[in-house]
């Protein structure tokens, strides 16, 4: 059996020895996907990573403000939180001690702490209790009273409960303390007494208090600076007219041949005097100086008149606002009455400005009025000194009154009493309200 | 970016919005020549039917009120056509000839500012004044077509009346010799009075040739002096 076998299986491979059978054209990519859906069942599928190209976004503009907004929101809250805290300022206690305690150190010091009499007379009978206490722990033990009076008939129930008696101070024999009788401060009284005076001494270097004001003022000329015909023709105050002449003889121009005259009648300029009224915000830095700023606001009214053939009115009304910046100094600080002085600045705009022209005759103003928004452009700069005094009404309010002087440079602004009179005296009163940490 | 440009547009048109309210109100605002104002006399012409109203020069001019204050309907008394006035205004513009009236050369479009009425009075011819002149101050003398203009300034009490009259007489001269006549007795140059301004016309239409002709106005000054102004009497056109 085994040899047809081998036989057949020799013929079989005889046969087939030569024998080859093309592959599927398809077989390798059968393969390729059977392999893959062997793999995909094997492993948990994970999408293929990509890496986009970053794409820098723009912040926009109204992002940006919000942004730049927010930003110095949180700047301000930061600065007026810290500020508020260090408004009622607290010594630091363990400083003040560390520094008092260099004259008495009671753990270090040789000297033994006096102690009153009174007190000596409190631990006395304590001490006194304990060494009785002492005593019967060292007697013998006595089971019972009765015992004790059988033993000794000599011994008294009560020598065996003796209580503490003044006596008792001369049996003390735990401490040798004397109690000295001096005039002289206690290192602790001085201790004490010079723990005020550096709580003082904090208080005196702080500041920290917040004063709002309400306040008008005035001002009234230093200086005479008369305006030049140009600077007149351009605030509009200049007027011409302009007389035909070519059909008649007008004895106002005797002395012209041409056909047309130009007259320039003279302008009187009137300025009244400004107003300010403000809103303002002082902070004490320390007891002595403070910075103060604010908001003001002015009013200017001018008036050119001229008078020709016909009269011409020019009225000019000018409205600023501004942000002072002042530093002050104390000198006069009372209970109910301080006084200051204060030098500063301050920085102003025109937020309108305009020029109502009118033409009427000297008699009937039966004339045209029109209005001219004035150009405006730039701030105005100035500077001021005063000396100024408070009525204190209470720990709150306060009534004040500055006198002092002011000078406005020269920054292009329209005509108007400033430009006239830049170095002027001024006036101001107004009423202080103040906040925090009063002394 | 459709959103910012649309805001941005918006902002614009907000702006813009915002600065035309600041404007003046149309012409009623407008000096077109800044600070210099035209001043002349002549009469006020309202055509029966027409609403529109003129202004004729002396020499002939039209001027149209293109815009005014209001001033010639407001003026008390009323200003009325043929009445003599002194008028401040900017020139606008020029008119077309179908605007200008038959009589007048030309014309401009004027913004009249101010106007004033003066009182016009009739010469009188052929006589001698019968009284002395108060004094008066002549401050303007104007020799116009068919006016003579003159501004008087005198003193004044409140309740009293003042009158002037002109003389001429004799209008064929070779020199006109006109007497100007102020009536007001009981006002003194010391009394302490308020002086007073008036402007007057006399009509001088009798006395118009067809040559120049020179001419002599006499008053008596405030201060009580004789004065004597020389001129000339222009020919129109």
């Amino acid at each position: 059996m085994n040899e047809t076998n081998d036989k057949f299986e020799k013929r079989f491979s005889d046969r087939l020895a030569d024998h080859g059978v093309d592959a599927p054209a398809d077989m390798w990519d059968r393969i390729a996907v059977s392999m893959a859906e062997i793999d995909a069942a094997a492993k948990p599928t994970t999408p293929p990573i990509t890496i986009a190209p970053h794409r820098r976004q723009r912040l926009g503009l109204r992002r940006a403000w919000q942004y730049g907004i927010a930003a110095m929101l949180l700047l301000g809250i930061g600065l007026l939180a810290n500020r508020l805290v260090r408004l009622i300022p607290q010594p630091d206690s363990s400083k003040l001690l560390a520094e008092a305690s260099v004259l008495y150190d009671p753990a270090t010091s040789e000297v033994e702490p006096i102690i009153d009499e009174a007190q000596e007379i409190e631990i006395a009978p304590r001490r006194t209790a304990m060494a009785v206490v002492n005593r019967i722990d060292s007697t013998p033990s006595i089971e019972s009273i009765e015992e004790v009076e059988s033993t000794n008939s000599n011994v008294s129930i009560e020598s065996a409960t003796t209580t503490p008696s003044t006596e008792g101070t001369a049996t003390n024999n735990s401490r040798k303390s004397t109690p000295k009788k001096s005039n002289e401060p206690s290192p602790q009284e001085q201790f004490q007494k010079r723990l005020q005076e550096v709580l003082a001494e904090e208080r005196q270097r702080s500041g920290g208090r917040i004063t709002t004001s309400l306040y008008a003022s005035n001002m009234s000329q230093l200086s005479n600076q008369k305006a030049s015909p140009a600077r007149l023709a351009e605030a509009g105050m200049t007027k011409t007219e302009v007389l035909n002449n070519s059909h008649g003889e007008i004895l106002e121009v005797l002395s012209s041949s041409t056909p047309t005259f130009r007259h320039q009648p003279e302008t009187k300029l009137n300025h009244r005097t400004p107003v300010t009224v403000g809103v303002g915000v002082q902070y004490e830095l320390t007891n002595r100086w403070a910075l103060e700023t604010g908001v003001t606001y002015t009013y200017l009214h001018s008036t050119g008149k001229s008078e020709g053939v016909f009269t011409y009115t020019t009225t000019q009304q000018l409205h600023y606002v501004g942000v002072p910046l002042s530093a002050s100094y104390k000198f006069i600080d009372a209970n109910s009455f301080e006084m200051y002085a204060r030098a500063g600045g301050a920085v102003e705009r025109a937020v309108s400005a305009k020029r109502i022209q009118t033409v009427g005759t000297a008699d009937k103003s039966v004339g045209i009025s029109t209005t001219q928004q004035i150009d405006r452009q730039g701030v105005q700069l100035s500077t001021s000194v005063a000396v100024g005094a408070e009525l204190k009404l209470n720990k709150h309010i306060g009534l004040y009154a500055e006198a002092g002087a002011g000078y406005f440079f020269n920054n292009n602004q329209p005509l108007s009493y400033r430009t006239e009179h830049p170095l002027s005296l001024t006036l101001q009163a107004g009423a202080r309200f103040h906040f925090g940490k009063n002394e | 970016m459709m959103k910012r440009i649309l805001n941005i547009l918006l902002l614009l048109a907000v702006a813009v919005n915002l600065c035309s309210c600041s404007e003046a109100d149309d012409l009623g605002d407008i000096v077109p020549d800044g600070n210099a104002y035209v001043i002349d006399y002549g009469t006020l012409y309202i055509a029966d039917g027409i609403a529109d109203r003129y202004i004729i020069r002396d020499d002939g001019i039209a001027l149209l009120v293109a815009s005014d204050f209001g001033g010639l309907s407001i003026a008390n008394p009323p200003i009325v056509s043929g009445n003599r006035v002194l008028i401040n205004y900017h020139v606008l513009g020029d008119l077309d000839p179908t605007q200008v009236p038959e009589s007048c050369k030309a014309g401009y479009a004027i913004q009249l500012n101010a106007v004033l009425a003066i009182p016009c009075q009739q010469i009188i011819i052929g006589q001698e004044p019968t009284r002395e002149c108060s004094p008066v101050a002549v401050s303007s003398i104007h020799i116009g077509k068919a006016h003579l203009d003159l501004r008087l300034d005198y003193k004044s009490l409140t309740n009293q009346k003042h009158k002037f009259e002109l003389y001429c007489p004799d209008p064929d001269a070779q020199v006109l010799n006109l007497y100007l006549i102020h009536i007001g007795d009981d006002d003194k140059n010391d009394n302490g009075a308020m002086i007073s301004s008036h402007r007057i016309s006399f009509d001088t239409t009798p006395l118009r040739s067809d040559e120049p002709r020179k001419i002599a106005l006499h008053w008596v000054d405030i201060t009580g002096t004789k004065r004597v102004h020389y001129g000339e009497y222009n020919t129109w056109p």
